[in-house]
């Protein structure tokens, strides 16, 4: 397992998408799932740098493991109690789509990865996704 | 992520290179404010895009926004990953796309 402590800003999130771009990559993983796992963590990170200590500073740790095929990657922080998978999910007609919509890339990390799991505990919250790797032929 | 800008008559390309994500996407929502009222239709061409996230799917379709009261906005160009994404989200059912 790999694990990496930031600061909770978005400047930061190359390099959290780098590591987990090299675990990927370490996998043979496809093109279509990278970009769906990257695509995911970029979400889940930016809801924390954005949202989670009301813009104070703060940490998130992003730790990224691969086991039989299947990535699980878990970022957790002290910040405030913040469920994404309970926000609930837009609509997607053209008029919804006009308005400046949040919940849009939670949508993506549920559509494309096979599982989402939050847990609040002992003043932490962590947030872990998981992801079956497939190969390009 | 680099933004060339390719102007023909009232139709201006923008040939966007790298990653669409939310570090690089408030560039290209400048990129598509400064277009003059002159400017008529919009490509944005994603040939040399290799990522999008939820921030450049916002941005993009801020842009639809802006070209739909003239003559349109087209995607163009689009990889197949990326289009992945635009059809996760229906985007693919509200912009126009075409392999130029």
């Amino acid at each position: 397992m790999r694990t990496l402590t930031v600061a909770a800003k978005t400047e930061r999130l190359s390099q959290v998408l780098g590591l987990i771009e090299q675990e990927m990559a370490a996998a043979r993983a496809g093109e279509q799932v990278t970009m769906q796992v990257l695509v995911s963590a970029e979400e889940l990170f930016v809801n924390v740098a954005s949202y989670a200590y009301g813009g104070h500073e703060g940490e998130v740790t992003v730790s990224c493991d691969v086991v039989d095929d299947v990535i699980t990657i878990c970022f957790e922080d002290t910040g405030m109690p913040f469920d994404p998978v309970e926000k609930e999910d837009p609509e997607l007609t053209e008029e919804a789509h006009h308005q400046r919509i949040g919940g849009l890339g939670i949508l993506l990390v549920k559509r494309t990865m096979d599982s989402i799991h939050y847990e609040r505990k002992d003043g932490r919250n962590r947030t872990a996704i998981t992801k079956r790797i497939t190969r390009d032929e | 992520m680099t933004i060339e800008k390719n102007t023909q008559a009232d139709r201006v390309t923008l040939a966007i290179t790298g990653r669409i994500d939310t570090t690089t996407s408030p560039e290209l929502e400048k990129a598509v404010e400064a277009l003059g009222d002159e400017v008529q239709s919009l490509v944005l061409d994603l040939a040399e895009v290799n990522y999008l996230s939820s921030a450049g799917l916002r941005t993009i379709l801020a842009a639809h926004k802006q070209m739909k009261k003239r003559q349109g906005m087209t995607v163009a160009n689009v990889q197949d990953p990326v289009m992945n994404i635009f059809n996760m989200t229906g985007f693919s059912d509200i912009l126009h796309f075409e392999s130029l």
